[in-house]
């Protein structure tokens, strides 16, 4: 499964950039992830710094659809965390931490677990497809939660 | 008007040459409405480009019509809707499994004797969960003359008549107590396929859920149609028993493959929840396979083992039984990877294209090979049921790797495939040759079903596709945490696919729709002679001319005979006594287009639409003295609101 779903990203990127001249498509990207890293290189050259504006939507959104699976903490404990099988991840795990990358994080942000081999009860987020800031903001909250 | 044209005009070269990053050129001299320019309302606006050719390709100006219709399930609402392209204008709520009142749907004697004809163990259902509405079709191609839809929630069928886009049967059956896979039609219309989804006792027995493998079945039922009188005949009906393996969506085989039909399953672990008893929950439990079983089935050849008798009579329903049907050489497997969901037949016929849902591949299925497997009986063993397995590798063309939740398929004339890919929320446009993925373009957000211009026949016209998506978010005005779903038209006809419309959908889970070329539509607007019951199409017994009406007290009750013209009923003063049972019949007599009545007698939950030439009966126990204002609900004319009446019920 891991390997299809890494070939499939690694194909994704010629053909998204064949398609990158429609101008329609640009205000909501929504490309592939290949077509986000490119839609924003000159941010994305800069790991750590990050918007404000994103900075406060990315909380925003971490404390609405992140928290009731992961927990406020990102202890992997929120309240529905308990029918999980496999449980959420634990983001104070230095363990975890250490065992994903921040594209892994910033990809199952935004295409859920399925995209990653990881469970698909974690889901898509469609509409941050088209928003590389706050995805940005959102990886960089979840590392700042490692204990 | 002639510098408008021209700005067009100079669009249209600037599209010619694409790409362009410059930023939109003001053609200058173009005038609209108050003197304001092209480009200037374009500025005002936030316009782009793509979005003027957006609207030059959808907005249809007042009295021209649509080049095509799509029949669109309305979800929980259990009704259709009718929609134009490219207009996206909402045409009609056809009521179906639930009551209307526009319609007067379930709210006088022959649609409430419709809505109870679907009663399930006696007890009306007043909403439905419609799914997959399923257009008539002859040689596989659509003929515009009936459409079918289901209700997942309680295994209903439903019948429309386009003649007048007016629901005519209802039937259901107590065999199963849910479905998915329907409603699928065979080439000819000779079936409406009705499959299970959450295997269940058979006949609704009771059988605890911890005896699933033993005691818990699928099933697929073949409703036979007669299109001749526009019915389904439960009598000449059939089903076949399946393995408890959550069947999902069917199709029905064409041209080369026509006479077999096909399901796919989600739950070859049938796995049945638990999570509170130690078990894992159903999400898990079913996913946990690589492959899951592509059901291949020869109802041709079934039809001629139900002729033979070999069947056994479940809660009324002719069933061959899964051993039979193994015997027979009925049924067979091929493995699908994993937990798919579409399963759809090539125009040809000759490819079944199964969706991965969990695995990033459509799946193509040779027909022929299929065919070859079975004649040579070259099988990998069989399941714990003992259905025949064809080895997975021998039975496919090819895969094609679409991306993340690839789920239903639809055609267009030149030979591509286009994919809802859910997970992505995108739609992959792909070459059937080639197996390679041509382009996506982005949703939103969360697409299910997608619908190409009659695109699941044997010829489709792509031209359109409408992304049915499951989540709208940050698309339309905040109207509350509910929000509607969004149908998105996109243009095939150009080189690159545009997205050039949003259609709200303010209703739950319209899950799938058909796209008809309008003029195979040919529906009537006057009902002749006046005096028609709008479900059998022929003339009420209790039809009422102009010069008849009358009061007559019978044992049954009062039987009022009356009429409706713009802008009086007649009789227009009712008068009975307290627990008298009234019976109204009310013909309306116009034969004009669009000269519809409405009646009602207030507080008393009644309410009919009357067509013109339509004839409604309304049966009620008048048990509470008062004097109540019977009108008619349609502004019908100027002088509408003197078109009332009075019906007073006397006390005792």
């Amino acid at each position: 499964m891991k390997n299809t779903i890494l070939g499939l990203m690694l194909m994704a990127s010629p053909a998204l950039a064949s398609t990158a001249c429609s101008k329609a498509a640009a205000p909501d990207a929504g490309g592939g992830p290949a077509a986000v890293a490119a839609a924003a290189p000159a941010k994305a050259a800069s790991p750590t710094a990050v918007d404000p504006a994103a900075e406060k939507e990315a909380k925003e959104i971490f404390s609405n659809r992140c928290t009731p699976c992961h927990g406020p903490q990102g202890g992997g404990d929120g309240p529905a965390s308990a029918g999980f099988d496999p449980h959420p991840a634990n983001f104070n795990a230095a363990q975890w931490q250490s065992s994903v990358t921040d594209e892994h994080i910033e990809q199952i942000v935004q295409y859920g677990g399925a995209a990653v081999g990881k469970s698909a009860a974690m889901p898509a987020n469609p509409d941050l497809m088209s928003k590389p800031d706050v995805v940005k903001a959102l990886r960089m909250h979840i590392r700042s939660l490692k204990k | 008007m002639k510098p408008v044209w021209k700005a067009l005009l100079l669009f249209g070269t600037m599209f010619a040459a694409g790409c362009s990053d410059a930023p939109a050129a003001s053609p200058s001299g173009g005038s609209i409405g108050g003197g304001s320019s092209l480009s200037t309302l374009m500025q005002a606006r936030g316009l782009s480009e793509d979005d003027v050719t957006a609207a030059l390709k959808t907005y249809t100006p007042t009295g021209k019509k649509d080049e095509y219709l799509i029949f669109a399930s309305g979800g929980h609402g259990g009704n259709l809707i009718v929609i134009g392209v490219p207009s996206m204008r909402i045409l009609k709520y056809i009521a179906v499994f639930t009551p209307e009142p526009w319609q007067g749907y379930g709210y006088g004697d022959q649609t409430n004797a419709l809505l109870k004809e679907g009663s399930r163990n006696g007890k009306e259902m007043t909403w439905g969960d419609m799914h997959h509405p399923a257009l008539s079709e002859t040689k596989g191609d659509y003929d515009g003359q009936f459409i079918f839809v289901n209700d997942k929630a309680n295994a209903r069928v439903a019948v429309v008549n386009l003649k007048d886009f007016v629901t005519t049967q209802i039937v259901t059956s107590p065999l199963i107590q849910s479905e998915h896979g329907s409603t699928f039609v065979t080439p000819d219309t000779d079936y409406v396929i009705e499959t299970a989804q959450y295997p269940a006792p058979l006949g609704g027995r009771y059988a605890d859920v911890s005896k699933f493998d033993d005691e818990y079945r699928g099933a697929s039922i073949f409703w036979k149609f007669d299109r001749t009188k526009g019915r389904i005949v439960p009598e000449e009906s059939w089903a076949v028993e399946l393995p408890p393996y959550m069947q999902d969506l069917s199709d029905a085989g064409k041209l080369s493959s026509d006479g077999w039909a096909f399901f796919n399953s989600i739950n070859t672990e049938r796995s049945y929840g638990g999570n509170m008893e130690g078990k894992p929950s159903l999400e898990s439990g079913a996913s946990q396979n690589d492959m899951d079983y592509l059901h291949l089935f020869n109802w041709k050849k079934a039809e001629a083992v139900v002729k033979a008798g070999k069947t056994k009579n479940i809660a009324g329903m002719r069933v061959i039984p899964l051993q039979t049907a193994i015997d027979e050489g009925l049924l067979y497997f091929v493995p699908e990877p994993k937990s798919p969901h579409g399963v759809d037949v090539t125009p040809d016929g000759k490819e079944i294209v199964v969706g991965g849902k969990l695995d990033t591949h459509v799946t193509v299925y040779s027909f022929e090979k299929i065919m070859a497997l079975i004649d040579q009986k070259k099988f990998d063993g069989t399941d714990a049921y003992g259905v025949p397995i064809l080895p997975f590798q021998d039975a496919i063309r090819g895969q094609c790797e679409i991306g993340l939740g690839p789920l239903h398929t639809q055609f267009d004339a030149d030979g591509n495939a286009y994919t809802s890919v859910f997970i992505e929320s995108k739609v992959a446009k792909w070459s059937l040759k080639d197996l390679k993925v041509i382009e996506k373009i982005p949703v939103h957000y969360n697409i299910g079903h997608l619908l190409t211009a009659e695109g699941d026949t044997v010829s489709p016209d792509g031209k359109y596709l409408v992304a049915m998506n499951k989540w709208a978010i940050d698309r339309f005005n905040d109207v509350g945490p509910l929000l509607p779903q969004n149908f998105q038209l996109i243009d095939l006809a150009t080189p690159k696919m545009q997205l050039l419309y949003d259609l709200p959908i303010p209703l739950g889970e319209p899950h799938y729709s058909q796209m008809i070329k309008a003029d195979k539509i040919h529906a009537i607007d006057i009902y002749k002679p006046a005096g028609i019951n709008a479900l059998t199409h022929e003339k009420d017994p209790f039809a009422v001319e102009s010069g008849q009406e009358r009061i007559e007290r019978k044992a049954d009750g009062v039987h009022v005979y009356m009429t409706a013209i713009r802008s009086h009923f007649t009789p227009d003063i009712v008068r009975v006594k307290e627990g008298e049972t009234v019976h109204l019949h009310i013909t309306n007599i116009e034969q004009a287009k669009d000269a519809t009545h409405g009646f009602t007698v207030g507080s008393h939950n009644i309410h009919v639409s009357l067509e013109p030439g339509k004839h409604s009966n309304i049966t009620f126990v008048a048990d509470k003295p008062g004097v109540y204002p019977m009108y008619c609900t349609e502004f019908c004319s100027a002088l509408h609101l003197e078109m009332a009446g009075y019906f007073l019920v006397e006390p005792k």
